[in-house]
């Protein structure tokens, strides 16, 4: 009995390290609206009130009032989920995609945009943030010039103009930097390149950006970044579409840790479980009252001085010794 | 073990390689060198005189972002620079002007552009002094010296240049004033010289040299505002022209000769003013519309004006929308339809009269939101849903619609066809949710209506959870039952207490029974009926070796404890007094 009351108490102290870890040290993904780290998207979704959903959830949400951003592609979208995907959109929802990745235009082409990111990255300058491969791009929205910051950003290549229009061109001075040296070769071409274009489908937009780094913890408030994305979002409830972007073992592990608290605090499970914490409270709190009780009563002479009291349990101890040998 | 297995994990996660490096710790590179070549190239231009070139390009490196440390200095040099460049397109401005003049023989006029393009050219000299400090401070912090040199070089070049065309326009006026050129002179007369709005007045004259020969077939213009109009003289130099006045107030209508082609070395330039008067009353057109246009119905907007009998054009351009109305008097009022298929949003609406005599045109702007129709609609579900047990949602609208419920958490979309009906749903029996979000989406089949999305949520009651949560309540209700004891009553006092054991000293409990007993033994005194036990021992002790005094008053308070005190803790109590009892009972039998 003992033994299993040791193994009960070891499961549930490892429990609770385990919590306090999942809870101190948070995800690291790339893109992962739960890291608040420099490459995470916790800001988006905290400063934003945006939720995170799956690809199954997409068909649950009201699209004329909502707003879902891609970030990020790491994995192949189904035809089912690229029906849901279309659906959405034709229905009067915004969709914005955003990758620097060429993985990114099969997922374009399914849903018959021409337009396509060339994953090449473009570098400037003259018109950048600490670096020629921090460039910065210009975009006028409702008559507000904005100055978006990018990182490690592609452009987007539009083989069909009137198609849709290009919100954001980066700089003249921009250019291909094809061998990611840093500089530019005689190779290399000018800009100015389209990094934001939208294409209006059905009822519906979708906005593909070039870079998914507009969206990170660190450049969201570079320059005029989260104003864009306020324009972007224009009021309607935003979603933050995770599931393409791979995620790491420990994201997994935490995650699982995340969504156990979740269904006890979240859900119905959670009044049995208070019960249950509140009758083992209640009864280690009657047990611990009564020996604390028994301690401050114990010393029922407690005006006698120290000396005494030691010589009446010395006393004790030898008429037991006594006692004993009698 | 744990959080060695989180830490391989975390390890594990770094070593994915980013699509982004953090900004923060990116290293940094000036773009400084970069901004100085660019304006090195827009200098290249400026040397040619091509300005407009090298103003572009200029241009496009004003808001480039710099660090704090240079912001000023390249400020100040981007601002010299660009100053210099205006200075020297106003002087070449008027330079041009300058040499147009002279080609038309106006040589006052080409006198007078050729002393402001010296002017400009100075300042643009004192400008190239300031650009000639900042930009070598600019190009000693960012290392650029020898850039910086070529920039200034070519600014210089491009004064010289200048300096140098002034000089030859100057030679060229020169000339050009010592050449005989014959005056013109225009005689002209009108009709009338108050006029209303739109009235027509009649114009003519004749066009002689100075030697009073007639100036045959030439062509004259005669303008006013924006308005002009050629004409020709006859073999008499006599012109004569027709002209309506849409003009208000004091207005002077010229007519110029320019002489062109061959005529351009024989004649001057010459012109003629004539001043008239023209009286205009303005419409004063107001507007009233809507707050909101329906779609899909006819609208009403009301016109006012001054002016009776006036035409009014009604447009609203983004949604094709043309109508024309007569205001009558006052305010007269129209009904504009708008389509169906119109999206909602804020559009212009534009009011437009048309001219009459005496009356100018007048254009007024108005914005309007247009929208789709507003209808009730009403939700009615319960407020409390227990889960397995089917509830019924019904939907009500006043209107012809098809309705969609949205139930995401159960992953239920259902669709109704008519604008009155209601749906059956359970959730799952295990639905371990505490609400229910249920949202419906309106669309009316009359596209005129606006589609509504109305969003509720009804708290859920988990009837296997709570089930058991009532069932365990009440096993332990019923476990408790007899260990709860009701004490309202104030603590009794001490000698009360031992009235009642002395009162009751036959029935004494089984603890003071033992504990006298003990007592009795080892100090052979009995307890008498009208003692208390705090008395009874107190005699005992006298007849005790001093040894076991403490552990018998010990024993007596622990007793006292179990009696009277709260029946807590007792089991520990009655632990303490066996083992004092023992203690005792080994010292008689030793005794």
């Amino acid at each position: 009995m003992r033994l299993f009351l040791y193994i009960l108490l070891g499961i549930i102290i490892s429990f609770i390290i385990i919590s306090v870890v999942a809870y101190t040290i948070p995800s690291t993904d790339d893109l992962s609206p739960y890291n608040p780290l420099w490459n995470g998207l916790s800001r988006l979704v905290s400063d934003f009130g945006g939720r995170v959903i799956t690809l199954k959830d997409i068909k649950l949400i009201y699209p004329p009032r909502s707003i879902i951003l891609v970030i990020g592609f790491d994995k192949n979208f189904s035809e089912e989920d690229l029906s849901y995907v279309k659906s959405y959109v034709l229905r009067g929802g915004v969709l914005v995609i955003a990758d620097e990745r060429e993985e990114v235009n099969r997922f374009l082409e399914s849903l018959d945009i021409s337009a396509s990111v060339s994953g090449e990255i473009v570098a400037d300058y003259v018109f950048m943030y600490r670096n020629p491969l921090l460039p910065i791009a210009f975009a006028k929205i409702s008559g507000d010039n904005l100055s978006i910051y990018l990182n490690y950003a592609s452009y987007i290549n539009i083989s069909r103009p009137g198609e849709g229009v290009c919100v954001a061109y980066t700089s003249l001075y921009s250019f291909i930097d094809k061998d990611l040296s840093g500089s530019r070769e005689k190779s290399e071409p000018y800009g100015p390149f389209c990094v934001v274009y939208l294409v209006r489908i059905g009822d519906g937009y979708v906005y593909l950006i070039s870079d998914s780094s507009v969206f990170i913890n660190s450049m969201i408030n570079l320059g005029d970044n989260e104003r864009f994305i306020k324009y972007l979002v224009d009021g309607r409830d935003l979603y933050i579409l995770y599931e393409p972007v791979s995620v790491s073992a420990y994201s997994i592990f935490r995650g699982y840790i995340i969504s156990f608290y979740a269904m006890i605090l979240g859900t119905w499970l959670r009044y049995p479980a208070a019960l249950i914490v509140a009758l083992t409270l209640y009864t280690l709190g009657v047990r611990y009252r009564d020996a604390w009780r028994f301690r401050r009563e114990k010393i029922i002479f407690s005006d006698l001085p120290d000396i005494f009291k030691r010589d009446f349990e010395k006393l004790i101890k030898d008429l037991e010794k006594r006692g004993e040998e009698k | 073990m744990t959080l060695l297995t989180a830490v391989i994990l975390v390890a594990e996660t770094n070593s994915i390689i980013p699509r982004h490096i953090d900004p923060s710790t990116a290293p940094e590179k000036s773009n400084i060198p970069e901004i100085i070549n660019i304006l090195f190239y827009s200098s290249t231009f400026l040397a040619k005189l091509d300005i407009q070139g090298s103003m572009n390009i200029s241009s496009s490196i004003i808001n480039a972002p710099v660090p704090q440390y240079i912001k000023d200095i390249f400020n100040r040099s981007i601002e010299t620079y660009n100053q210099f460049l205006k200075e020297i397109n106003t002087s070449m401005t008027y330079i041009d002007l300058a040499e147009e003049m002279i080609s038309i023989n106006n040589f006052s006029g080409a006198a007078e552009a050729l002393d402001k393009a010296k002017n400009y050219l100075d300042k643009a000299e004192i400008t190239y002094i300031m650009a000639y400090d900042t930009l070598r401070h600019l190009g000693a912090i960012a290392r650029s010296v020898k850039s910086t040199e070529d920039i200034l070089n070519n600014m210089k070049n491009s004064l010289d240049i200048l300096r140098n065309r002034i000089n030859e326009i100057q030679l060229k006026l020169g000339e050009a004033s010592s050449r005989k050129l014959i005056d013109v002179y225009i005689e002209a007369h009108i009709n009338t010289s108050h006029v209303l709005y739109g009235d027509y007045v009649e114009i003519w004259g004749f066009a002689r040299d100075e030697y009073n020969n007639s100036l045959r077939n030439k062509i004259l213009l005669i303008s006013y505002g924006t308005y002009n109009v050629s004409i020709a003289t006859d073999s008499l130099g006599f012109f004569s022209a027709i002209l309506p006045i849409y003009a208000c107030n004091q207005t002077i209508i010229k007519i110029s000769y320019t002489p062109t082609g061959r005529d351009i070395n024989m004649y001057r330039y010459a012109e003629y003013l004539i001043e008239i008067f023209s009286e205009c009353i303005r419409p004063e057109l107001r507007i009233l519309v809507p707050e909101v246009m329906y779609v899909g119905s006819n609208n009403t907007i009301c016109v006012g004006s001054l002016i009776h009998n006036l035409t009014i054009h009604i447009s609203m351009p983004e949604i094709n929308i043309m109508k024309n109305l007569i205001i009558l008097g006052g305010e007269t009022c129209t009904d504009i339809y708008i389509p169906s298929s119109t999206p909602d949003g804020v559009y212009s609406i534009i009011i437009s009269s048309e001219p009459q005599r005496g009356v100018p045109p007048e254009t007024l702007a108005r914005y309007v939101r247009v929208s789709r129709t507003d209808y009730v609609v009403n939700i009615y579900s319960p407020n409390i849903i227990f889960t397995g047990f089917p509830v019924e949602i019904c939907v009500s609208t006043d209107i012809a619609t098809n309705v969609t419920i949205y139930i995401p958490d159960i992953d239920q979309i259902i669709t109704l066809n008519t604008s009155n009906s209601c749906v059956s749903i359970k959730t799952p029996i295990f639905y371990m949710g505490t609400r229910l979000l249920i949202g419906a989406h309106i669309s009316p089949i009359d596209a005129y209506y606006r589609s509504k999305f109305i969003e509720t949520s009804i708290l859920v009651i988990n009837t296997p959870i709570l089930s058991l949560m009532i069932f365990l309540i009440a096993v332990l209700i019923y476990i408790q039952r007899g260990r709860v004891e009701f004490r309202g009553e104030p603590i009794i006092d001490k000698e009360i207490k031992e009235e009642i054991i002395e009162t009751k000293s036959d029935s004494m409990s089984p603890v003071a029974r033992e504990f006298v007993d003990v007592i009795k033994s080892l100090s052979g005194v009995d307890i008498e009926k009208h003692m208390t036990l705090r008395e009874y021992v107190e005699k005992a002790l006298n007849k005790v070796i001093m040894d076991l005094h403490n552990i018998i008053r010990r024993a007596l308070g622990v007793v006292e404890r179990i009696i009277y005190g709260p029946p807590i803790s007792i089991e520990i109590f009655y632990r303490e007094l066996r083992r004092l009892l023992d203690i005792l009972r080994h010292w008689v039998v030793r005794k």
